[in-house]
């Protein structure tokens, strides 16, 4: 099996010899989340020195229900002793209240950087391992988005900074290289085929202005869903939490819509148009946007998800200032607090994706189990791909 | 800790390809595309030093270009090295401006079908039609003297253009990413040209 050029076992040893290198005999700490990333990389840095490495979970509050006790039990089923260090209290404070994606990313990677600062000294330790991968500073690099585990190659020198410095064994390769590298050195099946989760987790997923509620009404939808989302034959399928979007139009919106009209060969009204309050994130022509949002109600809504690719192509050519498009499921009703909008990408590398083909029967469930928490009361699904829209929303 | 092609791969046969990116993300792409074939890739920006090679790339980039841009005069000056040349979006747009072509504002992102209009060597083993990713702002409007139209799309009559008689290729969509059909099979035999 080849990796990279390399074979797989020849990169294994290699990179096992230089962390050993590398380290040379000083203390390291691996933060790892139970992705398959952080996982493969404290294996190997594990493997290359032992007992030097103490392997931690900071419990930052974003996490998926019961995820962190999970993660705990998988890894230690693996030998690997684990630490759970729960700082939720302390992201929550530096967070509330926040509206910037980008602000909120640069909070948390702040945070997360200075509780790690304190734990390194707390183990006199030298160095911290992590999983980042390409995709991650290529896209913070590119300033598509600040990736929480990006520092080096940023000019941020987190020896200076924050007092160790970095180890990253995987920085060169893509998930698919990961997941093979997972395979071949048998890690369970549950962390190499688990749905790719961000560092800041859930935070990003509370599209726009955080604050608890939101993030509790996210994490039950999530915790309830969570089998019926890893039905959609999918890379990644997950709900993002949006402020309930307002009814508009404007000129454009109109000749969207009777495009549309002309794409699904269909006369008539039935046609609402929602702006979401909030901005995404995207990437046009290799550059970040952060835009609108616009959803679109009809009756049979299985039509326009059929159509989706021309849909889009239009939309992009029609409304510049958007970059992100959603399919209402459920029926619009005026009241509540909230939108969920359900996201389900097909990708090998992260860098592109297609969105999910999706069985309706499975979005109507996944509606219908959402819209039992009051709060919520509208339910989308995004049929945008990447580009022009990014994965997350933010 | 980066993975460089080891000394090994270095003195091996296989073809060098230089990829000029100008800053765009799937620079990367192409790299991982071109040493998954098993060519030599070398990722360098604009105006980097540059050794021996057999082939060039030039990749995208988020920058918005005019015949005036300094990016324009670089290809230019990369065009008179005489080897042969892909230009991948924002590539393909300095290309036809070295070549005194016009672009003009024209969005495009994701899935297009793409029609071959005229076969060539670039397209062997492809079928008449498949669906390429893309991702751009402007695209080419008037193609530039002394190339031709093989392939186009619905909203675009030249996806893919060539040099009548250089080994100069130009094509809008993105074949390093893993949506777009038979996009392996275009850098490929653009390497083997």
């Amino acid at each position: 099996m080849k990796i990279f050029g390399k074979n797989i076992d020849e990169f294994i040893n290699l990179t096992i010899k230089e962390i050993k290198r590398v380290v040379n005999g000083e203390k390291v700490i691996a933060a790892v989340s139970g992705g398959v990333d952080s996982t493969v990389a404290a294996y190997l840095t594990w493997l290359a020195v032992g007992d030097k490495m103490e392997a931690i979970i900071i419990d930052t509050g974003f996490m998926r229900e019961n995820e962190v006790e999970e993660n705990k039990r998988i890894l230690e089923e693996m030998g690997i002793k684990i630490n759970v260090i729960d700082v939720s209290n302390e992201f929550y404070e530096a967070l509330i209240g926040k509206k910037d994606a980008e602000e909120k990313r640069i909070i948390f990677r702040e945070k997360f950087y200075e509780i790690l600062r304190r734990i390194v000294k707390e183990y006199k330790a030298s160095y911290l391992v992590q999983g980042t991968i390409a995709p991650d500073w290529i896209e913070t690099v590119g300033k598509i988005k600040t990736q929480h585990n990006v520092l080096v190659q940023i000019g941020i020198k987190p020896e200076e900074k924050y007092g160790f410095k970095v180890l990253e064994p995987l920085a060169d390769l893509y998930k698919d290289q990961v997941r093979k590298l997972a395979k071949y050195l048998n890690i369970s099946e549950k962390i190499i085929n688990r749905q790719p989760f961000p560092g800041p987790g859930l935070l990003i997923r509370c599209v726009g202005e955080f604050d608890l509620d939101k993030l509790n009404a996210l994490r039950s939808a999530t915790a309830q869903t969570e089998g019926l989302l890893n039905k959609i034959k999918s890379s990644q399928a997950f709900l993002a939490i949006f402020r309930k979007p307002r009814m508009a139009t404007s000129a454009a919106i109109v000749e969207f819509i009777k495009e549309i009209k002309n794409i699904l060969k269909i006369g008539g009204r039935g046609f609402k148009t929602y702006e979401f309050y909030e901005y995404v994130t995207g990437v046009k022509g290799d550059s970040r946007v952060y835009s609108k949002m616009l959803g679109i109600y009809y009756k049979e809504y299985e039509k326009i998800i059929e159509k989706k690719d021309e849909i889009i192509q239009q939309f992009s050519k029609i409304l510049p200032d958007y970059t992100r498009l959603a399919v209402m499921i459920s029926e619009p009703r005026p009241a509540g607090k909230y939108a969920i909008v359900i996201r389900a990408v097909v990708t090998e590398d992260f860098m592109t994706a297609k969105v999910a083909e999706v069985d309706f029967n499975i979005l109507q469930e996944i509606t219908s189990i959402i819209l039992k928490d009051k709060r919520i009361t509208q339910v989308y699904y995004d049929i945008t791909p990447k580009p022009p829209a990014t994965i997350e929303y933010e | 800790m980066t993975l460089r092609p080891s000394p090994l791969q270095l003195l091996s046969m296989s073809k060098k390809v230089l990829i000029l990116g100008p800053g765009g993300q799937y620079n990367h792409l192409i790299l991982r595309r071109v040493n998954e074939l098993g060519y030599i890739g070398i990722l360098k920006k604009f105006g980097e030093r540059i050794e021996d090679f057999d082939a060039i790339i030039i990749g995208g980039g988020p920058a918005r270009v005019n015949e005036n841009s300094e990016e324009v005069n670089y290809v230019k000056e990369i065009v008179k090295l005489n080897k042969p040349i892909l230009g991948i979006c924002l590539g393909y747009q300095l290309i036809s401006l070295a070549f005194k072509g016009k672009i003009e504002e024209y969005p495009s992102f994701g899935p297009q079908t793409i029609y071959i209009k005229r076969r060539d060597k670039i397209f062997e083993g492809i079928p008449d039609k498949f669906i390429a990713w893309e991702s751009h702002n402007d695209t080419i409007t008037k193609i530039p003297k002394n190339f031709v139209i093989l392939a186009y799309s619905e909203r675009n009559k030249a996806e893919v253009i060539k040099h009548r008689y250089k080994k100069i290729y130009g094509v809008q969509f993105h074949p390093e990413v893993n949506e777009t059909e038979f996009g392996r099979i275009i850098i490929k035999n653009f390497i083997e040209l």
